[in-house]
Order: structure tokens, then sequence, then C-alpha cells
């Protein structure tokens, strides 16, 4: 029952974020110089100058006219309804361009969060339980120059050793499994950093606790007192930070997804930004951001269940 | 406010590696062996050598002068948006925690601030306002606002139930004197550490923005936009994008060190707990 109610809380707290993506959204293209409803003419009649009389119906028929409050409540139906209007620069709807990039994108960051947890895991739980010494200093130094480095240098220093010096992987690209090697490495390195840091803190203060002592007491092997009874008091906090990561790696990886031609929705956004492509501009904002909601989302009701806290009923 | 019993050892290692960093910056005009933006057409893509110790780009640049007059743009803007996001996240943290009416809704906000990564905000402002300097500083000071935000109240918060607090209350204070006197000083170490950290993301959102082309705008130089235009001729000359690289993750490391440092000093409880071995007794 508790954990039902905990999942509705959880819930309820993100309609508001949601609605404020939907503002965050709308008024990016409020906000965009220039009338939208001229720029959807322009491109729909091929024509520099759109005869005036076309496009005051537009802006009747989009609601242009009417308040901000009025324009914002005929976006969002429309948005429902999956309209977003049409790119300027390949013609085709908005949504179907993100339909298109939203499946690599998603491909990329789970690839890479797992990685990330494969790798960050292991490496704080190694320096927690050899807290102070060797080990854990050299854990720590690799996390310090990891997390100074740019994802985006890493990946050139990944393209020079690996596709320029050995020629094991290709450069860029998109379609078979070894052209996410690359990208998905570079991610889930820098990122681990953090984790790694964060999964290393946890376990040192699981580590204090009296039942660490006790299952000791018992005699059981360290590996399990680790493995089986820290490790699942030390991973939701670790867990709920992998879920904002991945989040933010939804359209976040925009310079990774540019350097290695990527189709994801970073890269549709950086390229809607170069070329002032306001529609599907507006379009990424809102997937990533209703991205983001969702997945955090999941985390935290992952992370409820996981939870053995939750278990007791409160 | 600060009184470190031991200054700690990363805060001096980071402060030395930004100070020298920072000077070769200023006295960059005295030092750059070439003007950064003249071109050499004979001499595309050398080496390292006698002439230009680092090297030359591919429109025959020198390349150390072009890394040494990069260190302006990238410090003088990461500092001037960490000094804008970190005083607007403070004041809206410190508004949130005393005032139970409007925490609610600035706490939304700042929720929906945090739904995006960094650096979409920042194309989005990019998106409306075109690159520019002006551009850059608002396209990274709009989403870097809500961490600081989120800290001051929660710190704010703290302060506030403290008897203390209730104390000076009683006694007839008002409330600014009560942020100036009871909130303040606890707000503002927290708030310094994670400034420090902060500065050396800014500097890897700036080189992020300037390899994407929407940052600085070329020909003036700057770290990402020589990574970036160092991408094509990376199996000729890997030295160009690779030095740059080498700068960001120097300079990133310098406010990474000062600011754990900092956290060490302000906090050393914290420092403790985490390096240590949990002690016997203490279980």
């Amino acid at each position: 029952m508790s954990i039902l109610k905990s999942a509705i809380l959880r819930v309820a707290t993100l309609v508001p974020v949601l609605i404020g993506v939907s503002v965050a959204a709308f008024l990016s293209l409020a906000m965009f110089p220039g009338d939208p409803a001229e720029i959807a003419l322009t491109h729909l009649m091929e024509t520099e100058s759109p005869p005036q009389e076309a496009v005051q119906q537009l802006r009747d028929e989009m609601g242009y006219n009417s308040s901000i409050a009025v324009q914002y409540i005929c976006w969002l139906k429309r948005a429902v309804k999956g309209d977003l209007g049409d790119s300027i620069q390949s013609g085709q709807p908005v949504t179907t361009e993100l339909r298109q990039a939203i499946g690599p994108s998603m491909l990329l960051a789970s690839i890479a969060i797992i990685l990330t947890a494969l790798i960050a895991v292991p490496l704080g739980t190694t320096a927690a339980v050899n807290a102070g010494k060797a080990v854990d200093k050299v854990a720590l130094g690799i996390s310090l120059i990891l997390s100074s480095i740019p994802d985006f240098f890493l990946a050139i220093i990944f393209i020079l050793i690996f596709s320029l010096q050995l020629q094991l992987l290709p450069v860029a690209g998109y379609g078979n499994w070894y052209n996410l090697v690359l990208p998905a490495m570079s991610l889930a390195l820098i990122n681990s950093a953090i984790t790694a840091r964060l999964m290393r803190t946890s376990m040192l203060q699981t580590l204090r606790g009296k039942y660490i002592l006790t299952a000791r007491a018992k005699g059981l092997r360290e590996s399990v007192v680790i493995g089986r009874h820290a490790l699942k008091n030390a991973f939701p906090p670790v867990l709920h930070y992998l879920g904002t990561q991945a989040g933010h790696l939804i359209g976040g990886a925009v310079v990774i997804e540019s350097i290695f031609l990527w189709p994801g929705i970073g890269r549709l956004l950086v390229e809607s930004v170069r070329s002032r492509d306001i529609f599907v501009v507006q379009g990424c904002i809102l997937t990533i951001g209703t991205a983001y909601v969702v997945i955090i989302l999941a985390a935290d009701l992952i992370n409820i269940f996981l939870d053995p806290r939750f278990e007791e009923g409160e | 406010m600060l009184k470190p019993k031991k200054i700690s050892k990363s805060f001096v290692l980071g402060l030395t590696i930004i100070s020298a960093i920072a000077i070769m910056g200023i006295i960059a005009p005295q030092i750059a062996p070439y003007d950064p933006v003249e071109q050499h057409l004979r001499h595309r893509l050398k080496g390292p050598d006698a002439n230009f110790i680092l090297g030359t780009d591919y429109l025959g640049r020198c390349v150390a002068s072009r890394l040494l007059y990069a260190i302006r743009p990238s410090i003088g803007l990461a500092v001037t948006v960490t000094l804008i996001t970190s005083i607007t996240g403070m004041s809206v943290g410190i508004m949130a925690g005393c005032c139970k009416k409007l925490d609610g809704l600035l706490m939304r906000v700042t929720d929906c601030f945090l739904a995006f990564p960094g650096i979409v905000a920042a194309l989005l402002c990019i998106a409306i306002t075109g690159p520019g300097t002006a551009g850059l500083i608002l396209a990274l000071s709009i989403p870097g606002w809500p961490k600081f935000a989120r800290v001051a109240r929660s710190v704010t918060r703290t302060a506030m139930s403290g008897l203390h607090v209730e104390t000076v209350r009683s006694m007839g204070a008002g409330r600014l004197y009560i942020i100036r006197t009871c909130v303040l000083p606890e707000v503002w170490p927290q708030i310094t550490t994670i400034s420090a950290i902060g500065v050396g993301g800014k500097i890897t959102a700036i080189a992020g923005l300037g390899f994407l082309g929407l940052g600085v705008q070329p020909p003036a130089p700057e770290w990402g936009t020589i990574m970036s235009k160092g991408l094509s001729t990376l199996a000729v000359a890997p030295h160009v994008p690779l030095l740059a690289g080498l700068c960001i993750a120097v300079t990133v490391m310098g406010f990474t060190l000062t600011g754990e440092g900092l956290r060490d000093m302000v906090d050393p409880h914290s420092y403790k707990k985490h390096l240590s071995c949990p002690l016997p007794e203490e279980i």
C-alpha cells in the first residue's frame, strides 16, 4: 500500500514539471523573432513574401491574434494531436523527424548508461571497501581526471586511437553495432567519473550500518556482505543519479552525436538551431523535456520497488 | 565566514593552476609568439618546430598563440556567467527558504529548468538570440541558476530553523536583518564551493558550444572552435585538437580542485567522513 502511495505521489509531483516543459517549448516559439504564420507560409507557398490576407487567415486559424494564454491553449491542443508544424529545412512534419531521431538517441543513451553502471558500480564499491588505501586514491584520481575532460575531447582521443591508428572502428556513422562503441564509451567513461564517486560515498555510508556488523559477525564471507547486504542499500541513490544522467543523455549528448554523425535528437536540435528552423527546435525541446520527466519517473519507480527500506511499510 | 583550520592541498594546487592560466591569459599579447589570427599559408598543419613551438593549424596560424589568446574568452565568460548564476540562484534560494508562500512556486519553476540538460537550454537561447557573446552569456546563465537555488534553499531552511534565529526574531529583528546575520554566513561558503566547481562546467559548456559553431565566433580564438576545426585534419595534424582539449581539461581540473579543496576546508567533517574508513567504535 505504501509503495503504491509513494509511487502515485511521485507521479503527481512531475505534473507541474510537464506543464513547465510545454510552456518552455511554447515560449520558445512565441519569443522567436519573426511571425510563425509567415514563416510557415513562406515555406508552404514557396515564395519570399506570402500574401498578407493568407498570413492573416493563418494567424486567425492558429490563434496568434488572441492573448498569449489562448495561444498557448491552441498550441497545446495542436501539439497533443501531434501537429507541431513542418520543418522548414526538409518540409517533413516535425513529428516525423522527431520519431526518426528519438530511436537512435534512446539506443545511445541506454547503452551509455548501462556501461556507466558497469564501470562505476564496481569501481565505486572497490574504492569504498578499500577506503584510504592506494586503490582508493588511484580510483579517486582517475575520477578527478575523467570529470575534468569534456566528453568530446575523449571522443577525439578515441577516434585518433581506435579509428585512425588501429583502424578497428569506423570514425562515424549509424546502423551497425560497431558504430555505437565509440560514442557510447565516450559518454559512459565521462559519466562514470561522478557516478563512481557517488557509489563510493553511498557505499561508505552503508558500510557504517549496524546490520553490516551483524552480517560480518554471523561469519558471512566479505563478498556476500558487500554484494548482497550492502549493495542493496547503497545502490538506490546511485540509481536515482543514473536516471538523471539517462534523462540528460536524451538530447543532451549534443556534441557527441554531432561528432559521430549519430542521427539522434541532439544532432537534430543543433542542425535546427543552426538553420533557425524554429518548429523543429520547439519539437526537440518538447521531446527532450518530456523524455527527461518520463525517465526520472521510471528511475524513481524502480527505486521505490528496489529499495528494501520500503518493504516494511514505512 | 571562511575560517579553515587547515589549508587543503588540493585548494592550493587548484589555485596555482588557475592563477598560472589566468596570468598567461592576461599577458598573452606579450608572450604569444605570433598574432593569433595571422595566417602563414606556406606553413600549414606543421608539427611543433623551432618557428612554431606548438605547430600550426589548417590556415597556418600559430597554435600556441591561439591557445594563449583563447584563455581570455573561456575564463572571462565562465567567471562572468558563474557570478550571474550564483547571485541569481542564491537570491531565489534564500527567498524560497525564508518565505513559505513563495517556496512551492519557486521550487516548481526550478524543477522545470532542471528538466533540460544545460546545453539544450543554451541551444534554445541561442536559437532565439543568435550566436554572439551576449547570447552566449544569456544561454549559459539561464540553465545555470537552479542548482544554486536548490542548495541555497536547503541551507537557508536549516539555518532558519535554528534556535538563534528564533531568539533574534523574538528580540524584534526584521527579516532582512535575519538573512544578513544568520542566513548569509551559512549560505555563502556553500555557494562559493559549488561556484568554483561550476566555473569548470561552464568552461566545458563554452567549449562545447564553440565546438558546435554556436559559441564564440571565428576567427576569434576559442578552445572549442580550435578543436572542431582541427577535427577534420585529425589524421594529419592531431596536435591541434589534442592541445586544445588538454587546455580545457587542465583549466577545468584547476577549478575542480579549488572547489573540492574549498569544500574540505569549509566542511572538514564531510571530508573526513568521505575519506576515512568507518572506525569500529563508531559502529
